[in-house]
């Protein structure tokens, strides 16, 4: 059976406003503005922990839902989502310790499709390791770090993920 | 001569509080004239009604689903004020899905966190230089989805960000 014209969904088509181009006129952005923004984001470093509360909060909500036994899907979005925000500003903020924990965090967090036996020890493992780095401020990633905080991270998700299997 | 971006005004809803405060200064910086700072999108919808700004920045995490509701009501709700204005969606989270999902709610860009000051200022000036004809549809209100690769001045980078995906056009 055939359609008519008129049962075509009708689309409307409205023209590009170029009401902001008007506004703004030409030139583009000022290269002082842009400097002076530049110049703002790299001293804002000193705000990353203000900022990481947040999200940090939202993992320890996450743990007692572990302890509670809540079904993990929920709690693993939870963690995911918080983690993901922790990583960007992590990064914008220039704490590439955090950034690393954080990635280590979401790996583990992605290979778990149920809450295993001590996956809430390992979240909370990492949990205790992005606060102290945190609270260590923004800096260069030591062999010590590697060595002390991230390979342990390594080992405790590795062998938990490796029970599941 | 630069912009004059001095009567521009700016809303932007993060519930971040210290990244909500930084975004805002960076605008200032930027040169922008006036930002309205809202925690909450029921917030941002008040200021967006009362004040109809030039441009709107919101928070996009990946657990909720919020920013994408308020980007269709912002295209959609009868009470909207400028339907048509640009919105920016950020987000840290970008999988390929999340790219479209926000497209077909009607995002005109998607600035991926951590962004530098040099590609915000590229998204901002690509909405002041080339904006975008707007589609009205029985399933989808907002700019036109359909872009030419010469409009999009990142799309290498920006496709790198994007895992697995081409890019944000059809």
């Amino acid at each position: 059976m055939g359609t008519s014209d008129t049962d075509q969904p009708e689309v409307i088509i409205i023209k590009a406003s170029q009401e902001l181009k008007r506004k703004a006129g030409t030139g583009g952005f000022d290269p002082a503005a842009i400097k002076n923004a530049e110049t703002r984001l790299e001293a804002a470093s000193l705000m990353f922990p203000a900022a990481a509360e947040q999200d940090i909060s939202l993992i320890e909500e996450a743990l007692e839902l572990i302890a509670a036994k809540k079904p993990w899907k929920d709690i693993k979005l939870t963690i995911q989502a918080a983690t993901v925000e922790l990583k960007s500003h992590s990064i914008m903020f220039r704490f590439p310790l955090v950034t690393v924990i954080a990635e280590s965090l979401l790996r583990f967090c992605g290979g778990l499709t149920e809450i295993q036996p001590l996956a809430g020890e390992v979240i909370g493992l990492h949990l205790k390791t992005l606060r102290i780095a945190i609270n260590q401020g923004p800096r260069a990633i030591t062999d010590n770090d590697r060595v002390a905080l991230l390979s342990g991270l390594e080992k405790a998700s590795a062998k938990v993920l490796r029970e599941k299997v | 001569m630069s912009y004059k971006l001095k009567n521009l005004r700016v809303l932007v809803v993060d519930d971040n509080k210290p990244i909500r405060a930084l975004l805002r200064a960076l605008l200032l910086d930027l040169g922008f004239g006036t930002i309205d700072a809202a925690e909450t999108l029921e917030e941002g919808w008040g200021f967006y009604c009362e004040h109809k700004p030039d441009l709107i920045l919101v928070d996009w995490r990946m657990d909720r689903q919020d920013a994408i509701e308020f980007t269709k009501r912002v295209r959609e709700d009868q009470r909207s004020p400028a339907p048509y204005l640009p919105v920016i969606v950020m987000t840290g989270f970008t999988s390929k899905e999340r790219v479209f999902h926000a497209r077909d709610a009607g995002a005109t860009e998607f600035l991926i966190k951590p962004f530098t000051i040099q590609t915000l200022v590229d998204h901002l000036t690509h909405i002041i230089e080339r904006p975008r004809d707007f589609v009205i549809a029985p399933e989808f209100v907002g700019p036109d989805r359909r872009r030419r690769s010469e409009d999009v001045p990142h799309k290498k980078r920006r496709a790198d960000k994007i895992k697995n995906a081409d890019m944000v056009t059809d």
